[in-house]
This record gives structure tokens, sequence and C-alpha cells, in this order.
């Protein structure tokens, strides 16, 4: 900082492009309306005011997945369901995140069954997991902040990997 | 004041047995819970105030020890009822109407803690539940579920299951009807139509055909989905791994 140190007017906020992003995407989640199970009534919970999700930012639950970059998957993923999922998840626009919510998106819960999805994350790919059964609302929430602070993490610029994929 | 003093010795002797102990001490405490007995609840039956004032503030540490001295005596087991079996029914009017008007067809009428199972051949099953429909005197007017088992290893495989119930006589029966791989049931819906996705879910996770139905396909399953999970040969943890392969795009797993 040394460099810019008192050169400029006063009010004016020198930051990263980087962290600017990364607060305006991890402030204003916009999580789609989208519950399978259990799981969806304690997600419907955290998103009322006693636990008021709208204090991560992360509160109002769209109707599409056009206009949503969270989807909490929150509840049992049948076969017949991972299909949806998977077309829900290629609709939403980038950059988009992926909740797993409980023990059954995560990995199928007590349902080792001839319908059931084994774990979401062999159709999507999911940032947070949250175990419980169903977890709770404070739960949810704590999911929702270490997404936060996984996209804190990102940047914009390209790095290695992506340079050689493209 | 006189009239709580005049009310409590009844409701303490009248009480539980484990509190016959502690009446002595139980008194003075009561005394002294009287002022939040006034101000709390002045117009509350005196039984009741008097057993509020006790929980309420249990004063002396006497009357606290000496219960934790006298667990309450477990209240004794009841003694183990014969487990309910099936039993064959015995002067039921509806078996006999049943008998006289299909003989051959009602194979057995059983019944299991006062409730009748009729069992009946697949032949005249069509015929009986429209007979027991539209009689006067058995009146079943609705079908609650429709259901079957599979018996694998047995000669007839599957057994289809009509649970019945007539609004006006109040009373629920069972029928049973044992059918063979491949055959075919004929179709309820035309008798009742509550029967149209109850044989749909039926035939989606049994595979049993129902004829005259007037849209047989899978109701919970994908359409194109192999084989019938209800099934005792489908394993509880197979899936339709071709079904997967066509419509879910699994990904590789993360190393």
């Amino acid at each position: 900082m040394g460099l810019i140190e008192n050169r400029m007017h006063e009010n004016i906020v020198t930051t990263t492009v980087d962290s600017v992003f990364n607060w305006a995407r991890k402030s204003s989640l916009w999580p789609m309306t989208f519950g399978l199970a259990c799981c969806a009534i304690e997600m419907m919970a955290a998103g009322a005011s006693r636990f008021d999700m709208d204090r991560f930012g992360a509160g109002i639950f769209r109707p599409s997945p056009r206009q949503s970059d969270l989807i909490i998957i929150a509840g049992t993923v049948t076969l017949k369901m991972g299909e949806v999922i998977q077309r829900l998840y290629h609709q939403m626009p980038d950059p988009k995140w992926v909740i797993s919510m409980g023990a059954c998106s995560s990995a199928g819960g007590p349902f080792d069954t001839y319908s059931t999805l084994q774990g979401v994350d062999k159709v999507i790919p999911v940032d947070v997991y949250i175990p419980g059964c169903p977890p709770r609302p404070e739960a949810l929430l704590y999911g929702l902040m270490r997404l936060q602070d996984k996209i804190d993490l990102m940047t914009i610029a390209r790095t290695d990997e992506q340079s050689q994929a493209s | 004041m006189s009239k709580e003093d005049k009310t409590q010795p009844p409701s303490e002797s009248g009480g539980e047995k484990s509190q016959e102990s502690d009446s002595p001490e139980s008194q003075p405490s009561s005394q002294a819970g009287e002022s939040q007995e006034k101000k709390a609840k002045s117009s509350a039956k005196p039984a009741e105030a008097a057993k509020s004032a006790k929980t309420a503030k249990p004063s002396s540490s006497a009357a606290a020890k000496e219960k934790t001295d006298k667990p309450p005596a477990k209240p004794a087991r009841p003694a183990k009822k014969k487990a309910p079996t099936y039993e064959d029914l015995v002067d039921d009017p509806l078996l006999e109407s049943l008998q006289k008007k299909f003989s051959e067809g009602i194979l057995s009428g059983q019944s299991f803690l006062d409730q009748a199972t009729y069992t009946i051949s697949l032949e005249v099953l069509h015929d009986v539940l429209l007979h027991l429909r539209d009689d006067a005197d058995s009146d079943y007017d609705y079908l609650i579920d429709l259901t079957a088992l599979d018996y694998l290893g047995d000669e007839k495989r599957f057994c289809v299951v009509y649970h019945l119930y007539s609004h006006q006589k109040k009373t629920l029966i069972r029928l049973r009807c044992a059918v063979a791989e491949g055959e075919s049931v004929p179709s309820a819906t035309s008798v009742w139509r509550t029967a149209d996705w109850m044989e749909r879910e039926v035939f989606d996770l049994f595979g049993i055909d129902f004829s005259g139905h007037p849209d047989l396909k899978r109701i919970l399953l994908p359409d194109d989905w192999h084989g019938y999970p209800l099934r005792k040969d489908y394993d509880i943890k197979l899936q339709d791994q071709v079904w997967i392969k066509e419509h879910l795009q699994i990904r590789k797993t993360p190393e």
C-alpha cells in the first residue's frame, strides 16, 4: 500500500477486483425454490423469521433456475428426480453453487434401494455437504456460511488449470 | 384460608399412593405456598390449588428427602396376551351368502382380530366384487385399498388383496385372490373408479396384468424402467443400470 498511500482524496477506497466480486456474490445468494423431503421443511424454517436466512443475503428463494445461483438439494433424490436435478442445474447461470442438505442427498441416507440415488454428487458437483437427518436450520445456516467462505476464495483471474483446458 | 384448610386433608388422603407417606410434611408446605396460591388462582378448585401449591413449592427439604428414599413402586406388568391368530369364520352371514351364490369360487373365510378375510378364486373375482358392491345386504361401496403380495415359490405366486368398506354398515372386509405369474386379473376399475391408480401401482411394482384396465402403465417409476421392484426376486439394492445409463450422466467420483 505504500505506493498509493495518501495519494487520493478522502472517501476513496482501494480494494481488489476479486474481493469486490466475491463480496457481492457471497452476500446476495439466490437459492432456488427446491425441496424434496423433510429437509425442505427445515429449509423453509431457516428461511422464515425465526432463523432468517436473509441475514446472510440468501433469504429470497427464486422460483426459476434461471434466476438463482444456489440450489439446496433438500431431501431424498430418487433416480427419476436425479434426471430433473441435472436439467435444473444446467439451466442455472454461472457462477452457481450446490449445497447438499442432509444424509439422503449426501449419500442416499437410509434408502439404499432400487429407486434412490446414492448421493446427489453422482449427478451434479456439490460445494457443501450438511450432515443431519434432517439438519436443523442452524446447520443449514452454518453450511451457508461455509459456502460464503468458499466463495471468498474464488478469483476471476484465469488459473493455470483453466488456461490449459481452454 | 379456612376453606383451603378444610379441603386439604381429603385431597391428600384421596391422592395417589406414593404421596401418602409424606402427608405430615405436606400440610405446612402447602400452607407456606398459600400466599402464592392466592396470587395465582383464587378461583381455582381447592383440590387443584392444593396440588399446585405442593408441586410449585417443595419448601421443606425433609419432604424432598423422603421422596428420593422411596421410589414409587413400579406397576406390575400386564400379563402377556396371546398372539392373535387366524380363525375360521363361524356363522358369518356374508360368507354363507357368498358361498350360496358362488359355491366353489369362495375358497375360505377367516377372521383375524375380528377382521374378516375371504379368499376367492380368480374365476369368480369380478362377479364377487360386483355382487359385494351392488347387493343390498353387503353394499361395499368403497374400495379402500388394492395391493398385492409376492409369495415366491408358491404355485400361484401372487396374491391380490382388496380392502372394502361399507359406509352403510360401517364394516371393513378383505378379499384375497391368488394369481399365478402371467395370469391377468380382471380390472376393478369398472366396479370402483378408485381402482384405476391402485392397479397401475400394482402393475408398476409387481408386474401383475389387469385385463380391462383403461390405461395400464407405470405410475411411480419411469415409463421405460426395466423390472418390477417389489417382486421377491428383484434385489432390494438393484437399480436399473440401463435406465441410469440412458437418463443420468453419472459423474466420475472426484479423487
